[in-house]
């Protein structure tokens, strides 16, 4: 730096120093007006209240003692099922009635194999039933002059029939 | 022969709504206890009303007779009579030709004594059946002989019926009457 810069700086500054006399002057000359004028009452203070105890209340000193023994851990474990799930002792029981019978059995038919209606022809000599051929000998030979084909009709039977005892 | 055991349909008709049995020919039925046709007092007008019955039975075998190209012969008479009995419920009939004399032997399940109407009304069944296939004569049917199980009737001319009455009321087993019928009557 040139000392012609230096000898520009300090004249700024003396001028800054020059300038900050005269604000200076004016704060005093300010401050005097407001001294002088009557001054507000002072508000009366309450009394001075009950000193605060210096002492607050003291911190326990020991803390909560931490369990020394912690909760113990169960030494035995659990026990494990003696006895394992027991099997049935019994067997899914066998149906004890077998399956039923039918109660009623086939019913019998309710008409019997029915019997011919003409029995056999009866075994006495005398005695025809209407199933025996006309034969040339016996009781019925008187009745050969009606019979033309050999064998009974019916029309001979009952005119011979109704003959009988007249 | 025809097979026994049979469906009356179309033989019998039953109509609920009017309470009416009819047979095939539209003759009004009823289907009763046997024991009530069998407690039935004989009389002349359930003779008569039997008779009637049985000529009606009777002329339908002589209708197939005349339709018949052959004679028809005692097959025919006596499967025709039994099954008509059979089906009105009287038992089981049987036809013999003894000595000429025309018997029906009739297996019932009636008791002996409380039959008297079944006696009656196949008695005046059996005259107008055989009857109606020998008109203008007439036969009359009675029972000669009367077992636990068995009634057998016999059919003759109403004179020899008189005779083997008399016969039977003086000692003569029904059997031996008629016998002796067959004997005179061969004599005459």
């Amino acid at each position: 730096m040139s000392a012609e810069n230096n000898v520009a700086k300090l004249e700024e500054i003396l001028e800054r120093v020059k300038l900050n006399r005269i604000r200076l002057a004016n704060a005093r000359e300010e401050a005097q007006k407001v001294a002088v004028a009557p001054a507000e009452p002072e508000a009366v203070l309450p009394p001075p209240a009950e000193p605060a105890p210096v002492v607050a209340e003291p911190e326990p000193v020991v803390a909560e003692p931490e369990p020394v023994v912690a909760e113990p851990e169960p030494v035995v474990a659990e026990p494990e099922p003696v006895v394992a799930e027991p099997e049935p002792v019994v067997a899914e029981p066998e149906p004890v009635v077998a399956e039923p019978e039918p109660v009623v059995a086939e019913p019998e038919p309710l008409v019997a194999e029915p019997e011919p209606v003409v029995a056999e022809p009866e075994p006495e000599p005398e005695t025809r039933t209407f199933e025996a051929p006309v034969t040339s000998s016996g009781p019925v030979a008187s009745m050969e002059g009606e019979i033309q084909t050999g064998a009974w009709t019916l029309d001979a039977i009952l005119r011979r029939a109704h003959k009988l005892g007249a | 022969m025809t097979d026994p055991v049979f469906d009356a349909a179309g033989y019998i008709k039953f109509d609920l709504d009017t309470g009416t049995i009819r047979s095939a020919d539209d003759q009004g039925l009823a289907v009763v206890p046997l024991d009530l046709i069998a407690s039935l007092q004989p009389g002349d007008a359930l003779g008569q009303a039997s008779r009637k019955w049985g000529e009606a039975a009777g002329e339908k075998l002589a209708v197939l007779s005349l339709e018949s190209d052959e004679p028809l012969g005692p097959e025919a008479l006596a499967e025709h009579l039994a099954g008509s009995l059979a089906m009105a419920g009287f038992g089981r009939a049987r036809v013999n030709i003894r000595s000429g004399a025309l018997l029906l032997e009739l297996e019932t399940q009636c008791e002996k004594e409380a039959r008297p109407g079944l006696v009656a009304v196949v008695g005046g069944y059996l005259s107008g059946y055989f009857s109606s296939m020998i008109s203008p004569d007439v036969f009359e049917a009675i029972a000669i002989e009367e077992g636990d199980d068995t009634i057998t009737f016999w059919a003759g001319n109403p004179i020899a019926v008189e005779k083997v009455r008399g016969m039977i009321d003086e000692g003569a087993s029904p059997l031996e009457a008629l016998d002796r019928l067959a004997r005179e009557g061969a004599t005459r």
